[in-house]
């Protein structure tokens, strides 16, 4: 029975959420964010411009070797170097975005006008508290795929081809069990450590729902997965840029992801998993 | 001046003096590489299938090249004194002038090439691998133009106006190895044999003196540029007694380059009808090597027992060829064609016979199927079995026709229909051979192949349909556009008579 509770629920909370994204202004979270991350794409991407090459080139020459600097290598290089790059950005900006965000959903949800340019505000203020409780949502799938994927995949046969299923499947429950983080910090104001020491609270009525819709976001990524394309392959046989096209098109799906998700979040926790008479 | 202004104004000049900051030469070799990648890629067509790639499509590369050799040109970026990172920049745009010379060579414009190819040895002389490559490129452009004399003339400034070894001690360069080749080969044919005995035994002994001076892989390619020079001054022997020193010596050789090496010895022993010695080297190589090398010393093996007129033998290494190497097609299909040449020199040819007909079979795209094909009806009509020629003529067009249905790639459909042609010649169908041709000409133009086909069609419509008319109309067509320079001369000659 609990099954299907959780997948009304989570079926409920994407059929809310999903008609918000045509909501300008429930998108205002991601500026920062994306202003970071375009720039870190643009900064890659031209690289060897004279305008950004006394900045980029030395440190990309340190971390890869000089060949980085060859066209078009930079460009099969480039969704792995984002990808590192990205960590600090979402650690910084991600968790801010989302801090903004999830007022802003309660207040739509609750039919309250949406103020999200205080919102933005108040996740500034708030940012130590946001990145700090935040941090494992954002470190630990980074950590999953680089070390045990990595580690994993070396070894070949059945175990190669598990890995990404295990990495997957870890990232999605810690992905679950920090779902309603977000909502602690900025809905109920908690600090950091009241904050994560409430959060297994949450998971007793909000963890299934959680990670069924965490799984369901996957399939926003799923179409850019296209077996056996490879950023090599790609610049092989087709055209480098192409390569930095489909880096922006992952950096739109993650905001497209981080959007779905949140306001999922901030939905299933005002619905369901705020304890009852908690503060609005 | 608001105070959010005052406040730009030096940001803006930092902001402006920090772009300023970034090495234009890094900028440079990125903007270079970048439009030498997408000019490749619009000549990767055009150079691997020239045949089917329209005027439009080589002015386009053409375009693309002559922009890069523009934009970097070789007096700014290949000066001697010039930096690493100037001389990759020099390295891309004398690419795109290489690329440049060869599109010009593929439209025919052979002088054209032979200047570019020059240009690209001078005036990008700083890069010396490209220099070099440049003149190698120079020399066989003018071989394929058929101009002997000049053609010796630039192996000869290969070997003298570029260095004969790799840098820190390496080895002789392949290039410099190639052209002593070729002006051996071109001396020789000229009847200077004296001038090239001479020129051999000079380089021999420059590898030698190097090979004394150096040690390990260096030392190995040096001994093997002696042998080189010795066997084709004629010295068999002493190329062998150098073969055999390094195969017996400790230089760093592995199990796989000891098989290979071993294998070229046979193929030098085999060359110079030592039959019995090459056998030897196979039979060893045969027993002690897997995989690729032991396929090769199959197929030595068996040249070697036809050269040393034990037919029998052969046959048995070639079946072996078969049975051990199912998974590769390309060598079955060449050892069932050796098989039915073999038993067609033994006068056993209701087996050869067996041996072409399972070759179209299991390889029916392979080019041998062709050939086995065509000696199949070149047979029943020198038995004068016309009957039996007609039939098998008609069962190899079926065959091809299939073939031809199923295939979507315009070249390869253009070789399979010059093998139609070839067929239909064989058969007797001369008139149906040259519609077939001409037909194919006015859509892909000539192949080699297809020019040679086309002197045989012409031969042919003057000897079997008495058709002069049509003899030089098919004459005319291949003087104006045969790739084959010989060959237009030859039309032009007939032309002529």
């Amino acid at each position: 029975m609990k099954v299907l509770e959780w997948l009304t629920l989570s079926f409920q909370s994407l059929r809310h959420t999903l008609p918000q994204l045509v909501r300008l202004g429930l998108w205002l979270w991601v500026v920062p964010l994306a202003a970071a991350e375009l720039a870190v794409v643009g900064l890659l991407w031209n690289a060897t411009h004279p305008a950004v090459s006394w900045l980029v080139a030395p440190w990309l020459a340190r971390l890869t070797g000089d060949d980085t600097l060859h066209y078009p290598r930079t460009f099969e290089l480039l969704p792995a170097l984002f990808r590192h790059a990205d960590v600090p950005l979402g650690v910084i900006f991600g968790a801010i975005g989302i801090g903004a965000a999830t007022p802003a959903f309660a207040a739509r949800f609750e039919g309250r006008p949406v103020a999200a340019r205080a919102a933005l505000g108040e996740a500034f203020r708030r940012a130590p508290a946001l990145i700090a409780v935040l941090l494992p949502l954002h470190l630990v799938p980074y950590l999953l795929t680089g070390v045990l994927g990595d580690a994993l995949g070396r070894r070949g046969g059945l175990v190669a081809r598990v890995a990404p299923l295990l990495v997957i499947g870890g990232a999605l429950v810690v992905q679950a069990a920090w779902f309603y983080a977000a909502s602690l910090v900025m809905l109920e104001r908690r600090p950091v450590l009241a904050a994560l020491r409430a959060l297994p609270s949450t998971w007793g009525v909000g963890f299934g729902p959680a990670l069924l819709v965490s799984t369901a976001t996957l399939v926003i990524l799923v179409p850019l997965q296209v077996p056996g394309v490879t950023p090599t392959l790609l610049v092989e046989r087709g055209t480098p840029e192409l390569v930095g096209v489909l880096t922006l098109i992952h950096v739109a799906a993650g905001w497209i992801n981080a959007f779905v998700l949140t306001g999922t979040a901030t939905l299933l926790y005002l619905s369901v998993v705020r304890p009852r008479g908690a503060r609005s | 001046m608001s105070r959010g202004r005052r406040g730009l104004l030096p940001a803006l000049a930092l902001l402006l003096l920090v772009t300023g900051c970034g090495d234009p030469v890094l900028w440079a070799r990125w903007r270079a590489e970048r439009a030498l990648w997408h000019a490749q890629r619009e000549a990767n067509r055009t150079m691997i299938r020239p045949r089917a790639v329209s005027p439009q499509d080589y002015a386009r590369a053409e375009a693309a090249f002559r922009a890069i050799v523009a934009e970097f040109p070789a007096e700014r970026w290949a000066r001697r004194d010039a930096t690493a990172m100037e001389l990759d920049v020099a390295e891309v745009s004398g690419r795109a002038a290489l690329a440049l010379a060869r599109l010009a060579e593929l439209q025919s414009r052979g002088d054209e090439a032979v200047a570019g190819y020059a240009r690209v040895e001078s005036d990008w002389a700083a890069l010396v691998d490209l220099a070099l490559e440049a003149a190698v490129l120079r020399a066989e452009a003018l071989e394929r133009l058929a101009r002997p004399a000049e053609a010796a003339n630039a192996w000869e400034r290969v070997l003298r106006d570029h260095p004969a070894f790799e840098a820190h001690g390496g080895g002789p360069r392949r290039a410099h190895l190639e052209a002593l080749r070729r002006l051996a080969a071109g001396l020789a044919s000229a009847g200077r044999s004296a001038g090239r005995d001479s020129l051999l035994a000079e380089a021999e002994q420059r590898f030698a003196g190097a090979a004394a001076r150096t040690s390990g892989r260096a030392t190995v390619e040096l001994l093997d540029g002696v042998a080189e020079c010795r066997f084709l001054r004629g010295d068999l022997d002493g190329s062998v007694a150098i073969e055999r020193q390094v195969l017996a010596s400790k230089l760093p050789i592995d199990d796989t380059e000891r098989a290979r090496r071993r294998l070229a010895l046979g193929e030098r022993l085999l060359a110079a009808g030592r039959a019995d010695s090459a056998l030897a080297c196979a039979l060893q190589v045969g027993r002690e090597a897997f995989g690729d090398p032991r396929l090769a010393a199959y197929d030595l093996e068996a040249r070697a027992q036809v050269a040393a007129g034990r037919p029998n033998a052969a046959l048995e290494a070639y079946g072996r060829i078969l049975s051990d190497f199912p998974r590769q097609p390309s060598a079955g299909a060449e050892a069932r064609f050796a098989r039915g040449r073999l038993l067609e020199s033994l006068d056993r040819w209701t087996l050869a016979r067996t041996e072409y007909s399972a070759l179209c079979a299991a390889h029916p795209s392979h080019p041998r199927a062709l050939e086995a094909w065509l000696r199949v009806v070149r047979h029943h009509r020198a038995e004068g079995e016309a009957e039996l020629a007609r039939i098998e003529t008609e069962h190899a067009l079926g065959s091809i026709d299939q073939l031809v249905a199923m295939q979507h790639d315009p070249v390869e459909r253009g070789r399979m229909v010059e093998g139609r042609a070839a067929i239909l010649l064989a058969g007797g169908r001369t008139a149906d051979a040259i519609r077939e041709l001409q037909g194919l000409w006015s859509s892909l133009g000539l192949s080699a192949e297809g020019a040679r086909l086309g002197a045989a069609a012409a031969e042919a419509a003057e000897r079997e349909l008495g058709d002069r008319a049509l003899a030089l109309r098919l004459w005319q067509i291949l003087a104006r556009s045969s790739p084959d320079a010989e060959l237009r001369r030859r039309a032009a000659a007939e032309i002529a008579s």
